[in-house]
């Protein structure tokens, strides 16, 4: 049994043409994460959702000799997830949710230090109204968001993974924190 | 479920293989080739602009448009400037969707294939000196050129010579009549692109059938934009592109012959510059 854990991802990646091994320690590095993001981004059952990654897991195996190793493995593997995260909304004639926990304390403080509003000033009614303004919002800014805070991905990876220009990611966080601050305005 | 596992049973259960190599180059290949060839397109219809404005006829527009307007309205490549900003939008969406083309702004695809298209234009400009694809795309320009230059009652006549002597040609018109080309105003036929077997475009007019009275001979590929570098590799062309008639009874002819075309005295008077160029 060869040693993995010292092997970087992209490492890894490599190696996986050649050997399963590699692979299955990546897919043990980012199961559960990407695991959290299809729960997260849908209203799939936990079966579901294990049914999503695992084909996930399943194409990037398939597909490894494309993998670009100039390109981070993780924004490779979210890219994948997300592609048949879109298939399966597709199938389910459904549209992408974004289910939130009382875990994301700290990402609502993130977002609304983005927003200045003071963390004093956090009420809990504001997040509640943060959650709610976001859970309405078009999917396009719903998914940015998503990935800048929820998932604290730079502009970069949000580019690798959703395959559009590292501006266009700019310009649609820009316009769905002016949308939140707008809706939070009115909701106030 | 132990995701782990389930992957690399089913992985081994249904012999998975990775994909091969070659089929993701072959792939990406596929994929650049549209953006390519738009590239390629872009750069013939820019190509396509600059022959169709180096090629209006510049020289002899006096005697064929009757204002600077029709002339621009009749020589416009519309086909080809649409066929330039069909392929420019086109770009953007075939280069989206190569490997790392998301990577680039619709800004940097545009101005990036643009200066692509005009480069490479230019050089096909410089390379098909004919501009064979021209004649492809739409049609040879002597056919449409044709209808302009074979008109001898209106005073313009195109052909082939076929003889040289001393003061006549004899010249194949379009239509395949035989014309006997009365040069004796010129005082000779001595230019450099008044030969045998060459292609020549004459204003002037017909007295007596099958007789055309020369007053202004161009050679026939002439018609480029003013002051464009000569690509013509078969004869050196005379500083002068336009030999003419220095008999004075040509003047009132050629001025006769704008006039009829501008159908506007007024027009017609505050243009009657001196035509005859005295050697």
């Amino acid at each position: 049994m060869p040693e993995t854990s010292n092997l970087t991802d992209e490492e890894l990646a490599k190696l996986s043409v050649s050997d399963t091994v590699y692979f299955g320690e990546l897919i043990s590095r980012y199961d559960k994460i990407l695991l959290r993001y299809v729960i997260r981004r849908s209203h799939a059952t936990k079966e579901d959702a294990e049914d999503v990654v695992q084909n996930s897991f399943i194409k990037m195996y398939r597909n490894i000799n494309d993998f670009d190793t100039t390109l981070r493995f993780s924004s490779w593997a979210y890219r994948i997830t997300h592609n048949e995260l879109i298939d399966w909304y597709r199938k389910q004639k459904s549209r992408p949710q974004l289910i939130l926990s009382d875990k994301d304390e700290d990402v609502f403080a993130s977002i609304a230090g983005d927003m200045n509003i003071e963390k004093e000033a956090m009420a809990n009614e504001t997040k509640k109204e943060i959650e709610d303004i976001i859970k309405t919002i078009d999917p396009k800014y719903q998914e940015v968001i998503y990935l800048r805070f929820f998932e604290d991905k730079s502009y970069e990876e949000i580019a690798d993974i959703l395959q559009i220009p590292p501006g266009t990611v700019a310009i649609r966080l820009s316009r769905a924190k002016k949308i939140l601050q707008e809706s939070l305005q009115a909701y106030s | 479920m132990n995701i782990p596992q389930t992957i690399l049973n089913k992985i081994k259960g249904e012999n998975i293989k990775p994909r091969a190599r070659w089929y993701f180059v072959m792939k990406h290949l596929a994929l650049w080739f549209p953006g390519v060839l738009v590239t390629i397109l872009g750069a013939i219809s820019f190509a396509g602009v600059l022959f169709a404005f180096t090629h209006a006829g510049w020289e002899y527009r006096e005697f064929v448009y009757p204002s600077l307007m029709d002339f621009f309205l009749a020589v416009v490549p519309f086909v080809w400037i649409i066929s330039f900003t069909v392929f420019g939008s086109l770009i953007v969406k075939a280069l989206r969707t190569t490997h790392k083309g998301y990577r680039l702004s619709v800004k940097k695809i545009l101005l990036g294939s643009i200066v692509a298209s005009l480069v490479l234009g230019v050089c096909i400009f410089y390379v098909d000196d004919a501009f064979k694809v021209d004649s492809i795309i739409r049609y040879p320009l002597h056919v449409r050129e044709q209808g302009v230059w074979s008109s001898p009652e209106e005073g313009r006549l195109a052909g082939l010579i076929e003889e040289k002597y001393e003061d006549t040609l004899e010249v194949r018109g379009m239509d395949n009549t035989l014309w006997t080309i009365d040069m004796s105003g010129f005082g000779s036929t001595t230019f450099p692109f008044v030969e045998k077997g060459e292609s020549i475009k004459i204003v002037g007019t017909s007295t007596v059938e099958g007789v055309f009275v020369a007053c202004a001979v161009f050679p026939w590929d002439i018609g480029r934009f003013p002051g464009s570098p000569i690509k013509n590799n078969k004869h050196i062309r005379p500083q002068i592109k336009r030999e003419q008639n220095n008999n004075p009874n040509c003047k009132v002819l050629l001025d006769n012959i704008k006039k009829h075309v501008s159908g506007d005295a007024k027009k017609s008077m505050k243009e009657n510059k001196p035509m005859i160029r005295n050697k």
